[in-house]
């Protein structure tokens, strides 16, 4: 598992030299004053840098090679887990650490909440997303994207995309209310999810031909 | 005799094509040539070996052991050549050293960066802008550099040149020096295998055909040429191949019907080199071209 979670510095390296400057830019422009409301800035560099992780880290894997070598194809599922997780989390605490050293530790109203819920909205992708990937290969992105924009066209048409998120964000924050009952609730939940996603995961992955 | 690797009736069925079954065994401290046209099941055979394929039927026995519950620790102990698939294409030999690094308990650092001296690898240039031949020796330096016991190389001196081919199986001759390792490779430039083989196997179409100790299969045939009075003969039915030129008859046949066959004057009888087995044996007369 530690070789697997290794292997993505020496994969993902170059790559991420090469997204530096964009992100440092990005970091520029958050952190400066602008027409954009300071907690909304900071939220989109926020997405913005923990996706860009978290794609490179469960996208970039060489996977016919790698199950060549010493390796157990379920320990590759799980590592490809842990080292999304891992890439998100990363991905929030950067700008987070960004903004503690440029302004000596205030964050905008709110912020945690809404950091919480964009690692809960990249998790639940995650877990969608790599069962098709593990079971159709490079084709797993494709359907995914199709059932991500399937999803934004029925919230369209029903109650619409803004409402749709308006109304997650107000359960979110009335959940949160009670965050002694909800927190533990929702991670029994998430980890229920993640343990049905990495077994899906691992079963379609043991069946795959290279 | 220790077997690094044993098949046991090993079969993979495609909608067009079966590989199989397979009966096969690789010896330790020899040097196995796997050889069979494009599209005769050489890579797909080495796809199941790393695990890469799952099987239909029979068995693997690697180091008297099954990959099940055992895979990494199997893996660990070979080396492999398989190009698709291949590394990751955007790292440079050094990087694609550091990747796999991690996987093998006895990676040996500065072996890996000698055998890129010794192979003049550009080591910072990534593997797409390597040329064949370089890439084959990357994949070499790679299966070459964790002291693995078993190599299984698919088509490992395609692309090469001359010069490079002859080090490549040189090399492979040192690892068979201490003779608890083996080769398993596949190839279809037959003069590789005369030069370093122990064993050959040929497949063709899935199947294998002959297989067996290099030196007893080439005794158990004869290559017989004269005229077409050849044909009528007995032996010649029994012929395994053969082809009719201008003429002229060649025929491969097994050692003793050649000794029948080969009565009439202007009548040669000669030992078979491997090429001509590969390229005679189940090719019925009107088949080959002259």
């Amino acid at each position: 598992m530690l070789s697997l979670l290794l292997s993505h510095w020496p994969l993902n390296r170059r790559l991420l030299i090469g997204l530096l400057p964009i992100l440092l830019l990005w970091f520029f422009v958050a952190l400066h004053p602008g027409g954009d409301s300071e907690e909304l800035r900071f939220l989109l560099i926020a997405l913005a840098t923990s996706a860009t992780l978290l794609a490179l880290a469960v996208l970039q894997s060489p996977e016919a090679f790698l199950v060549a070598l010493p390796v157990r194809r379920n320990d590759l599922v799980r590592a490809t887990y842990v080292a999304g997780l891992l890439a998100a989390l990363l991905g929030l605490a950067l700008p987070l650490a960004a903004r503690w050293a440029v302004t000596g530790g205030s964050l905008p109203a709110g912020v945690l909440g809404n950091l919480a819920l964009i690692l809960v909205a990249e998790i639940l992708a995650l877990l969608v997303f790599l069962p098709l990937r593990f079971r159709l290969g490079p084709h797993g992105l494709t359907v995914f994207a199709g059932l991500l924009l399937a999803g934004l066209v029925a919230l369209h048409l029903g109650p619409g995309v803004y409402a749709g998120i308006e109304t997650v964000t107000e359960t979110a924050t009335r959940a949160l209310a009670h965050p002694a009952r909800t927190v533990p609730a929702a991670l029994a939940a998430m980890a229920l999810l993640g343990l049905l996603s990495s077994h899906l995961a691992c079963a379609a992955f043991a069946r795959r031909s290279f | 005799m220790t077997h690094l690797l044993d098949l046991r009736g090993l079969t993979k069925r495609f909608p067009a094509f079966t590989l199989g079954p397979l009966d096969f065994a690789v010896p330790a401290g020899s040097i196995t040539g796997l050889v069979g046209a494009n599209g005769a099941g050489k890579s797909t055979l080495m796809k199941l070996l790393l695990g890469l394929l799952p099987a239909d039927g029979g068995a693997v026995t690697l180091f008297g052991r099954t990959y099940t519950g055992a895979e990494p620790e199997l893996k660990a102990r070979m080396g492999f050549v398989l190009d698709p698939p291949g590394p990751p294409r955007h790292l440079t030999p050094l990087e694609l050293g550091t990747l796999v690094k991690p996987f093998y308990p006895r990676w040996d650092a500065a072996r890996f960066r000698s055998l890129g001296q010794r192979f003049e690898l550009p080591m910072k240039t990534t593997f797409q802008k390597l040329s064949q031949g370089e890439r084959m020796k990357t994949l070499l330096a790679l299966a070459l550099s964790h002291d693995a016991e078993l190599l299984l190389l698919d088509e490992p001196t395609s692309g090469l040149d001359p010069l490079a081919r002859r080090d490549v199986l040189d090399l492979l001759l040192e690892v068979v020096q201490d003779e608890g390792r083996a080769v398993l490779f596949s190839t279809h430039i037959v003069s590789d295998l005369e030069r370093v083989t122990d064993q050959v196997a040929f497949l063709k179409d899935g199947r294998m055909i002959l297989a067996g100790a290099k030196d007893d299969l080439l005794d158990a045939w004869r290559l017989v040429k004269g005229g077409p009075e050849l044909l009528d003969s007995p032996a010649a039915a029994r012929a395994a191949g053969g082809r009719r030129c201008e003429g002229r008859v060649e025929l491969l046949c097994p050692a003793e019907d050649a000794r029948a066959l080969a009565t009439p004057e202007a009548v040669l009888s000669e030992r078979p080199t491997l090429e001509d087995l590969a390229f005679f044996h189940g090719r019925p007369l009107e088949t080959l071209p002259c």
